[in-house]
């Protein structure tokens, strides 16, 4: 197995043209529990973690570009009022070691469905900043999770950055596990309102073979939160809103749970995470009064 | 009787353990340090299919590879077998083998490859060929007994290895006012010691000596049945236990790693390592619980225990191996617990499966028939009204009636059982923390256990089919400088027993703990012990041998003082590092004078021969019996399932406590142990056999948030039967604790308690039982 290092990203993105077969790796934290399980043996290692410019995140405006580098601890010191949605996911990852190894890049390259980053990258409407030596590529994250474990990435291009807008309102995120902590998420959801658009963004995690964007319930929850006066959220809203979050999902049955208490689940965090964000959203109302 | 010559100093007190120094500044002696010139690294070959043949094993392209060595296969230990160290009625077999071809679990050893590194040995293993014949695989113990059952040995005709009756019988079938049945299940979790098993052999053929470095609870147990197995004389074969990083039962006899890596070490003249890699551990290391108990409770009209019958099945695995069938067996002995019952009994049986073979783990049966016994006795009061700690002080034995013969053959030695639950009763009433007002369901749930402890009596032993000496013996010696080193045959593995000795043998010499070293673990040197380190009997068993070897020491130091200062023993003090004629401060002869003239053989009186060393035998002339009542409190979420435990208390008789730290640690950690067992961590298995949970990724110890706040409070009723007045501690913690968490779910979750019947309550769990009930 070879180990390449660049320094730069310009020698890496060379590095990767020439042998795409090189398997990326930034905090090690999917990777070597592959290689320590023998379930992956790749020709090839390319350690990103020499590219200073990969672990930095910048602002201008209102837009974010965080770089494929940057580990879930600085996004939880760092990015907590920004971006609440994938700072609180951030911190339910791990242990404190992971955190500080695990970069965001990292978790969307290995583009597991129980990736914690990526349902309230899903609601927050992020793109991924690919790039290759034929050129940079920004795509959608809702189009990026292919099939499990499995992304849009050709096979010469490396996650330079994800771009996002910092919050423009509440967003909240959940994850059930047999556990509290150090558990790969049972499923998982995130949810993010935009007040000035009145829409919502809802991701789901680990009850499907991607995440997903829970479509239907972010247009139904849309057009039926009172944006205007702030009144009290309907249960009958909650519950529809929970349902359609359910019915985004494909999950399967395994050892952590059924797909029926997946579903379950993932109503019950829709429904819980509405009633934070929509108390959130009204506290900010009143304050703003 | 207390000998005012003696001090105590030391039993009682917090004394900081002696061996933690060394633990905390990275400077202890484990196996997988152990670093020999020119050694070699085995790794083994398992078996991916759960039931078949190897119906090839070609080792030439493993042979071949950079750095290989040997590769072992069935065929190089064809005769090689480890003996059972309990056999059952019934029970065909009395050994299995250490690698054959049979293949009856997923993770069976096949091969051993042997290299210059582990990374070489392991690149290695996959090239070791094999061709397989499969068979249906065989999962869950009802599964086993199913007409038309895949066979794991078809000569046997029958997949049932025993079945036995243990008291009343007639208890199944008890009449009275009420009866409660429920079928209860405590699944199958893995010890995961913090440090893995491991194994380091080096055989000299000029000496024809075999050294063995493991990582055991039970040196002499190891030196024993490598010998046995590998036809060498057990004065060829030296154990060397090294500290030990946890044992909890995974770790008290070989395993068949540790017979090939002598095997290897013998055909190839180098030292051999193996050391267990984490996801071996789940299905190679012996794991524990999986049983089903059919239980059943009859009361009379005012909630008096009339009968208690459990019908105990017992998945084994692939073959009863070195324990077999005896935890069930233990289950069964201790089915009545701290209460009175007109009837009490119980049928055993064992089967096989095409699983990994179950094994010894902290609490050996008692956390099964705990969590059936206590279950049980909740439902009942919650069927008749009653407060379900009413109804078990209503049935609890009291302290008069010690010596109590139970239904199920124990003499139970003292105690006061009711004291107990009646404290942590009121501790759990005196909890400051108001209710949180988030709607979460809540309850508080209570368990009893009667703990078997200070194994045993030799004789009892062969009573019960159990092929090894129940005695301990410990050499305490005075050095010519005054100083003590103590010999015994248990030994360390985190548990604390190193200072736990240390204070015994300072208090009865009456020297400072500083003067005390005590070692243990190498076979050339330490007594024999025939079981080790288990089955909380560490302090009791080899306590008591120490006290009486020390004793006697004492007491030669006395006599020599006396006869050197011309007064009577009975005068005399041990204090200051010094024999003293009390009330007369001139007249005193040092410790390290009256050493160095002993082991010079001088200033002796007459008949007394030199030197400062005694030696006890201590066989048990009974078991002593432990005893808890534990309590927890648990929110439920009502819509996702998931248990909180906010808050844990447990009242515990160990009798003496030499050291209420190391107890209390003893049951923190056994507790959360237990509290693991209930909430999150099984082993599971597909139908295929394949194991489902072979990572900490997919089999979930508890960690620090699911760890409560635990208050633990100790009572202390001496043992009539221990010199000393102790009682075992070790497996306490983890017995109760399941069942505590299991009332407390049932408490919170009233309309389906009666479902609340197996372990581990997952959120999953808890749903599927909250929305079908």
């Amino acid at each position: 197995m070879d180990f390449l290092r660049p320094v730069t990203w310009a020698e890496a993105l060379e590095v990767k043209a020439e042998r795409p077969d090189a398997r990326p790796i930034a905090g090690g934290t999917d990777l070597m529990v592959e290689l320590n399980f023998g379930t992956t043996r790749p020709t090839a290692l390319l350690d990103l973690t020499r590219i200073d410019e990969l672990a930095d995140w910048e602002r201008a405006g209102e837009r974010l570009r965080i770089g494929a580098g940057v580990s879930y601890a600085r996004v939880v010191g760092e990015l907590g009022d920004l971006l609440p949605g994938l700072a609180i996911a951030a911190r339910t990852v791990g242990s404190p070691q992971i955190r500080n190894r695990g970069t965001i890049g990292g978790n969307l390259g290995s583009a597991s469905p129980a990736g914690d980053a990526h349902p309230p990258l899903l609601a927050s409407d992020a793109t991924v900043e690919v790039e290759s030596v034929r050129g940079v590529r920004v795509l959608p994250i809702d189009g990026f999770f292919r099939r499990p474990k499995v992304n849009a990435l050709a096979p010469d291009e490396l996650i330079r950055a994800v771009r996002v807008d910092r919050a423009s309102g509440p967003q909240q995120f959940a994850k059930i596990g047999t556990r509290n902590a150090m558990v790969i998420a049972v499923c998982s959801f995130a949810l993010a309102l935009y007040p000035a658009g009145r829409r919502v963004g809802a991701g789901v995690g680990s009850a499907a073979p991607t995440p997903v964007r829970a479509r239907a319930a972010e247009e139904f929850l849309s057009g039926a939160l009172d944006w205007a006066g702030g009144g009290p959220v309907d249960e009958e809203v909650g519950r529809r809103f929970g349902a359609l979050v359910a019915a985004a999902a494909s999950p399967i049955d395994d050892v952590r749970g059924t797909a029926g208490y997946r579903r379950h689940a993932l109503a019950v965090m829709a429904r819980r995470t509405l009633a934070w964000a929509w108390h959130d959203y009204r506290e900010a109302g009143t304050a703003c009064a | 009787m207390t000998d005012v010559t003696q001090g105590n100093a030391y039993v009682g007190a917090r004394a900081p353990r002696v061996e933690d120094g060394r633990f905390v500044t990275g400077a202890g002696r484990f196996v997988a340090g152990v670093r020999l010139p020119g050694m070699l690294h085995a790794t083994v070959v398992r078996s991916p299919i759960a039931h078949g043949a190897v119906t090839r094993c070609d080792p030439d392209a493993a042979l071949a590879a950079p750095g290989v060595r040997a590769v072992l296969t069935p065929r190089d230990a064809a005769t090689l077998r480890l003996p059972c160290i309990s056999t059952a009625p019934g029970q065909r077999e009395a050994s299995y083998p250490v690698l054959t071809e049979e293949i009856r679990y997923v993770g069976q050893p096949l091969a051993l490859v042997v290299a210059e590194s582990a990374a070489a040995a392991e690149d290695a293993a996959d090239l070791v060929e094999l061709d397989f014949s499969e068979r249906p695989a065989l999962v869950g113990a009802e599964a086993a007994l199913a007409t038309g059952a895949p066979l794991l040995y078809p000569e046997w005709g029958t997949n049932l290895v025993s079945e036995f009756v243990v008291g009343d019988a007639d208890a199944a079938a008890a009449m009275a006012d009420h009866v409660v049945e429920l079928t209860l299940r405590l699944g199958r979790v893995a010890p995961c010691p913090m440090e893995p098993r491991g194994t380091v052999a080096t055989w000299e053929p000029a000496r024809g000596e075999l050294t063995v470095w493991t990582s055991t609870q039970a040196p002499h147990l190891a030196r024993d049945h490598l010998a046995g197995a590998l036809g060498i004389g057990c004065d060829r074969v030296r154990v060397i236990g090294c500290d030990v990083g946890g044992g909890f039962g995974a770790k008290e006899h070989p395993y068949p790693e540790e017979v090939l890596a002598c095997l290897a070490t013998r055909r190839l003249g180098r030292p051999v390592t193996w050391i267990e890699r984490r996801g071996e551990h789940f299905t190679s290391t012996l794991p524990a619980r999986d049983a089903v108990h059919r239980g059943r409770l009859a009361l009379d009209a005012d909630g008096r225990f009339i009968a208690l019958y459990a019908d105990i099945l017992s998945d084994l695995g692939a073959y009863p191996a070195s324990v077999g069938v005896n935890p069930a067996a233990v289950s069964a002995l201790m089915l009545p617990g701290p209460y009175h019952f007109d009837q009490a009994g119980a049928k055993v049986r064992a089967v096989v499966t095409t699983t990994t073979p179950i094994g010894s783990f902290r609490g050996f049966g008692q956390p099964e028939i705990t969590w059936t016994r206590e279950r049980l006795i909740d439902e009942a009061a919650r069927g008749l009204g009653l407060d379900p700690v009413e109804l078990r002080l209503r049935n609890m034995i009291r302290p008069a009636e010690f010596p109590y013969p139970s239904r199920t053959r124990q003499s139970y030695d003292s105690g006061d059982y009711a004291a107990a639950l009646e404290l942590v009763r009121d501790r759990v009433a005196a909890r400051a923390a108001a209710t949180p007002r988030d709607g979460k369901p809540r309850g508080v749930g209570f368990a009893c256990h009667v703990e078997h402890t200070g194994m045993g009596p030799s004789a009892e032993m062969e009573a019960a089919g159990i092929n090894a000496g129940g005695f301990e013996i410990a050499v305490v010696r005075m050095e010519p400088d005054a100083s003590i080193v103590v010999s015994s045959g248990v030994c360390g593995m985190g548990q604390g027993i190193e200072t736990t000795l240390a204070q015994l043998a300072a208090d009865r010499l009456a020297v400072p703990m500083d003067r005390v070293k005590v070692v243990f673990g190498d076979t050339a040197y330490a007594p024999y012990s025939g079981l080790g380190s288990i089955a909380s009997r560490s302090l009791t068993v080899g306590g008591a041998a120490l006290i009486g070897a020390a004793d006697r020491l004492r007491r030669r130091i006395l006599a020599i003082a006396a006869h050197r200062l011309e007064a009577t023993p009975g005068d005399l003090e041990i204090t200051g590092a010094a024999v003293r004629v009390k009330g007369d401060p001139a007249a005193a002869i040092t410790l390290a004078d009256i050493a160095a003239a002993a082991w010079r053989g001088r200033d002796l009186p007459d008949g007394m021969s030199p030197g400062l060393e005694e030696r006890e035998v201590y066989d048990p002339p009974a078991n002593v019996y432990g005893y808890a009542a534990h309590a927890a409190a648990v929110a439920v979420d009502p819509d996702t399932g998931k248990i909180e435990i906010e808050g844990y208390w447990a009242v515990t008789d160990c009798g003496v406590v030499v050291n209420p730290t190391i107890v209390e640690g003893q049951l923190h950690g056994g507790i959360v142990q237990g509290i693991g067992m209930a909430l999150t961590e099984e082993i599971a298995y597909a139908p295929d056999g394949q194991p489902l949970t072979t990572t900490f990724m997919d089999y979930l110890l508890p960690s620090s948030p699911e760890s409560p706040p635990i208050e633990v409070e100790l009572i202390q009723v001496p043992s009539p039967v221990t010199p000393g007045g102790m009682k075992g501690v070790g497996e306490s913690g983890v017995i109760s604790a399941p069942a505590a968490v299991g009332n407390a779910v049932a408490a919170a979750l009233p309309h389906v308690a009666g479902r609340i019947t197996a372990t581990p309550l997952t959120p999953y769990a808890i749903w599927s039982v909250s929305r079908d009930g």
